[in-house]
């Protein structure tokens, strides 16, 4: 009988053991799983600064400008949607790794009047929690009952994904994106001026969870003797009134929020109130009515960093040896926000100029060199970046490759099957025309494939730092700009 | 490992709890019932062999009561009729004698018969009856008013109710003894793996088992679990995944033709199957690990020569309980062939009927009895035909030819019995008539309900279904496996599991578009 118990164990440790390692490959491999596992587990860099909330707190502070102006390490938690009980748990989870961090809470989501947040939003994070204390406190307390089974064994929810597995769900690459640390912002302007009414006086209620929830937070970063500044991203308040799952006068409810914070001594940063102190241009600065973009962050961030070096004892870490990470980590994210921005531009003129990057390696590639041949603007356009352009040929293709600001290789010639180059710092690039296809172009930089099959001008852009190719786009006859 | 383990039952448990009776059903693939068979089971075993079968009931009626607490009401009174009527059929033998005797103890069967039965009639065929009977007298343009009644048809009625009167009619037959404690009859009646979907068992098959003394043993209960995963990939991997095109095309009759609802049907033959196997799997299996022994309810049935075969091997607790109470007290075929002909009609319709209460069912039942009399009355014509043609009866290609002209039969009336109404039925076989394979190269066929995926899967479920068949008609499987190497065993055990957890069909199911808004 004993025999029997033992090997009956044996097989059902096994089993679940599989089913533990198999689980998480169905799980949706999102950029909220990527930094919150690199956030929660994986790294061992020790943060001055947490940075909890919504995607309003997500897009708004710049761990890497707090970095680099003010020498502050940090992390953005925040995720899609987050709903301030699960921000509780989170943050809980956050304190098992980061022992004294300042904590810094966007208020958003305390507007939440629904008893539970929405079921993906809160998978973002739940999902991508290990087995814990925390994870099952968040799982009973922020998802309704009937859908525990299905945060607990996420697998009985994901199943379905069998037949659209790809290679990252099951090798997830949780380490290239760390250097953002995080952050996340759009590179576009919303071009409207908020309408919120912030001069409201007077206050109103909390929704009685998210009360509970602030109280918590309150409580906890009390316990553990953490300091606490709350904040309220830029946003149009008119855009979620009257929701059906939101507090109906939010201006009066931050007002109740900055009443607690004072009566419990913690800072309220409500940026909505600042504007002009910050001189932040909701047109120019905002993504969305919700979402601070690349350029409003800086300057969110920027009076944040500046905020809290005032207030808080943080020591400077960017000449600190043990911090040379963070360097590095901060070229890597300039070159990405470069990337991110060109990624937005729409018209070959205003592209150019962008162009200029001692990073950049550019394949300017046609195989009709007649095209480019005919069209006067776009070939004084493209002289900007240093080519030619000066021989006649009606038929055959045309390829030029531009590597630190320099052109490399310029020619126009019998129509190329396939070429192989070795640039000057020694990187390997060959470029191949399908015949079979006339219009495929496939460029491989370090071994790295890109396929374009535009019958236009074709311009990759490589950066060498980020070892992978930033963009890659074909211009109509027009200089408009396709991806 | 172990606390892992043990968080998990005690959520569930705690989800339980608070969840109450009625939200609960203890469907068999469900997390709840995943719950409960543990749970019984290991407290069955734990506690004194005295106390058990109080255990069992509670565990039943709770099982039953998931469903709607008040059902019990129903079981419960069809249990004290039988039972009371068992013993007053008994009394009535032992006090009196010759003719009073006989006359008191068909006083007591028949009454238990009308009134199981009349409860059987009130719940799942008053509105039928009444609806026809309205449509019958609106022929003749009378307006018929008659009250409906608005009650859900209470889960398994048709199942208990038959194996309780078994208990009546056997006792009235002196087969077996009546029954003296009202708890172990009470959970004859509503022992829970087989009491919402069979196999129906007869009273001298399970009754007496309630009294044996049942210890666990390792191996047996093994076996006991591995018939029940069995049962859970029909259910979850081939019944469930088949339902969606079948639901598709059966649903919208009007929009298929030709090959998609060819498909759709033969994609029912084997969703029935599997879905109605794996239910009598998974209630035989449970039995088994605690120590009782439920009969087979399938055999094999599509791969049946005849359609006598067929109902040899499918359903066949069903069959066997109309065979013994319906079939030879008519007369069976000890009588004329045209009262023989007259009897397997009357089982067939009246057991079409059992199904459901509609024409299709009607229609269906029909439809075999009709088989099985014109197969009866053509056999001359048929073995002249063989013996004229020299054919060989006896060689592979032609019991194949057999298995599928079978199928087809078999198949065939499937529609009445998938179909919605009667009219949909018709509408399926009208359309039925349409050459269009090339559905599957166009790809539209993979545009019911199971993409390429989805399907490719669908027919893979089916052939491990034909090819686990064929292995059962040389013995019994669970033996052979239980004499390969454990290495072949485990890995066999757990690829069936992990098959069920990532293609069953369960969970809320997944949907991309609640994750792509704000992704940034």
């Amino acid at each position: 009988m004993k025999k029997n118990v033992v090997k009956f164990c044996t097989f059902l440790i096994i089993l679940i053991y599989i089913i533990i390692i198999i689980n998480p490959i169905f799980i949706l491999k999102t950029d909220h799983r990527a930094k919150l596992i690199q956030g929660l587990y994986k790294k061992d860099d020790s943060y001055d600064v947490v940075l909890m909330g919504s995607s309003h707190m997500a897009g708004m502070i710049n761990p890497n400008e707090l970095w680099n102006k003010y020498g502050i390490t940090s992390f953005n938690y925040a995720t899609g949607g987050q709903p301030i009980d699960v921000t509780y748990y989170l943050l809980k989870e956050v304190l098992k790794k980061h022992k004294k961090p300042i904590v810094v809470l966007d208020i958003y989501y305390l507007g939440l009047t629904d008893k539970f947040g929405q079921d993906g939003y809160i998978r973002y994070v739940i999902d991508n929690m290990k087995f814990s204390m925390n994870k099952m406190q968040a799982i009973f307390n922020s998802t309704p009952k009937d859908q525990w089974p299905y945060y607990i064994f996420p697998m009985a929810k994901y199943h379905t994904r069998w037949k659209e597995l790809e290679e990252k769900d099951f090798v997830f690459d949780t380490e290239s994106s760390y250097y953002a640390k995080g952050f996340g912002a759009g590179c576009s302007l919303y071009g409207e001026d908020s309408l919120s009414d912030t001069s409201t006086k007077g206050t109103s209620y909390l929704p009685p969870k998210t009360e509970e929830y602030l109280f918590k937070i309150i409580e906890l970063c009390k316990e553990n003797d953490l300091d606490l500044v709350l904040v309220n991203a830029p946003h149009d308040y008119t855009k979620i009134a009257g929701s059906s799952n939101w507090h109906e006068d939010i201006a009066k409810m931050y007002n109740k929020v900055a009443e607690i914070a004072k009566d419990n001594d913690i800072p309220f940063i409500d940026y909505n109130k600042k504007f002009d102190e910050i001189g932040f241009d909701f047109k120019k600065d905002m993504f969305n009515d919700g979402h601070a973009n690349i350029w409003g962050s800086d300057k969110l961030t920027d009076y944040l960093g500046k905020f809290l070096k005032e207030n808080y004892n943080l020591a400077d870490h960017r000449s600190d040896k043990d911090y040379e990470d963070w360097n590095t980590g901060y070229v890597y994210y300039t070159q990405d926000r470069e990337a991110n921005i060109l990624k937005e531009v729409n018209n070959i003129k205003d592209y150019v100029p962008f162009l200029k990057n001692d990073n950049y390696i550019i394949v300017v590639d046609c195989n009709n060199y007649s095209r480019l041949d005919d069209n006067h603007d776009l070939k004084e356009t493209m002289k900007g970046l240093g080519l030619k352009l000066d021989v006649s040929n009606q038929k055959d293709g045309y390829t030029a490759v531009i590597n630190r600001n320099k052109v490399e290789l310029e020619e126009i010639g019998d129509f190329i099957k396939q070429d192989k180059f070795v640039l000057n710092d020694n990187v390997p690039l060959e470029i191949t025309r399908l015949r079979e296809k006339v219009n495929t172009h496939v460029i491989t930089i370090n071994g790295k494939e890109y396929t374009n099959d535009k019958d236009n001008l074709n311009i990759l852009v490589y950066n060498r730092i980020l070892g992978k190719a930033v963009d890659y786009i074909y211009v109509d006859d027009n200089g408009r700009i396709g991806r | 490992m172990v606390a892992l383990i043990f968080s998990y039952g005690i959520i569930f448990v705690v989800v339980q709890i608070n969840n109450g009776l009625e939200s609960i059903r203890l469907l068999f693939n469900s997390i709840n019932f995943l719950t409960f068979f543990p749970i019984v089971t290991i407290v069955y075993f734990l506690i004194p062999h005295k106390a058990r079968w109080v255990w069992l009931l509670i565990g039943s009626y709770y099982f039953y009561m998931s469903w709607n607490p008040k059902y019990a009401i129903l079981i419960g009174t069809s249990t004290l009729i039988t039972y009371f009527s068992g013993l007053l059929i008994e009394g009535a033998d032992k006090r009196f004698e010759g003719e009073k005797s006989v006359k008191l103890k068909k006083f007591w069967v028949f009454g238990s018969l009308f009134t199981n039965l009349g409860i059987l009639f009130l719940f799942k065929y008053y509105n039928f009856f009444t609806s026809s009977l309205t449509r019958l007298f609106s022929l003749f343009n009378i307006t018929l008013q008659i009250p409906t009644f608005d009650f859900l048809l209470p889960v398994g009625i048709s199942f208990y109710t038959f194996q309780a009167l078994s208990y009546t009619i056997d006792v009235y037959r002196g087969d077996i003894k009546a029954e003296k404690n009202l708890g172990k009859y009470a959970l004859f009646v509503a022992f829970f793996p087989q009491l919402v979907a069979g196999p129906i068992e007869k009273s001298k098959d399970l009754l007496y088992q309630f009294d044996e003394e049942h210890s666990f043993d390792y191996r047996r209960a093994k076996s006991g679990l591995v018939l029940m995963l069995w049962g859970f990939f029909e259910k979850m991997v081939v019944a469930d995944r088949l339902a969606i095109f079948v639901n598709t095309v059966y649903n919208n009759p009007n929009n298929y033709k030709g090959m998609e609802i060819i498909v759709a049907t033969i994609f029912f033959a084997f969703q029935i199957y599997c879905d109605f196997a794996s239910y009598s799997d998974i209630a035989r299996g449970a039995a088994e690990v605690m120590d009782f022994r439920l009969s087979t309810n399938f055999r094999q049935p599509y791969l049946s020569k005849s359609i006598k075969e067929f109902w040899r091997r499918w359903h066949i607790t069903l069959g066997a309980w109309f065979k013994d109470y319906l079939y030879i007290p008519l007369g069976g075929n000890r009588c004329s062939k045209p009262r023989n002909y007259f009897n397997i009609m009357t089982v067939f319709l009246i057991s079409g009927l059992w199904h459901g209460a509609a024409a299709n069912f009607v229609i269906w039942g029909a439809l075999h009895g009709a088989y099985q009399v014109i197969g009866d009355i053509l056999r001359p014509i048929k073995d002249k035909a063989i013996e004229k043609l020299h054919i060989k009866a006896d060689v592979f290609g032609f019991r194949v030819f057999q298995v599928i002209i079978t199928f087809i039969l078999v198949d065939f009336a499937w529609i009445f019995f998938r179909a919605n109404t009667f009219t949909d039925a018709k509408i399926l076989i009208k359309n039925m008539m349409y050459f269009n394979p090339w559905v599957f190269t166009s790809g539209s066929i993979y545009k019911l309900g199971l993409d390429f995926k989805d399907f490719r899967v669908a027919i893979i479920g089916i052939i491990i279904v034909i090819i686990v068949d064929l292995l059962k008609r040389n013995g019994n499987l669970r033996i052979k496996l239980e004499e390969q190497n454990v290495l072949f065993k485990w890995a066999l055990y757990m690829v069936t599991v992990i098959c069920i957890l990532v293609f069953g069909m369960y969970g809320p199911g997944f949907n991309a578009q609640q994750f792509i808004y704000f992704q940034f």
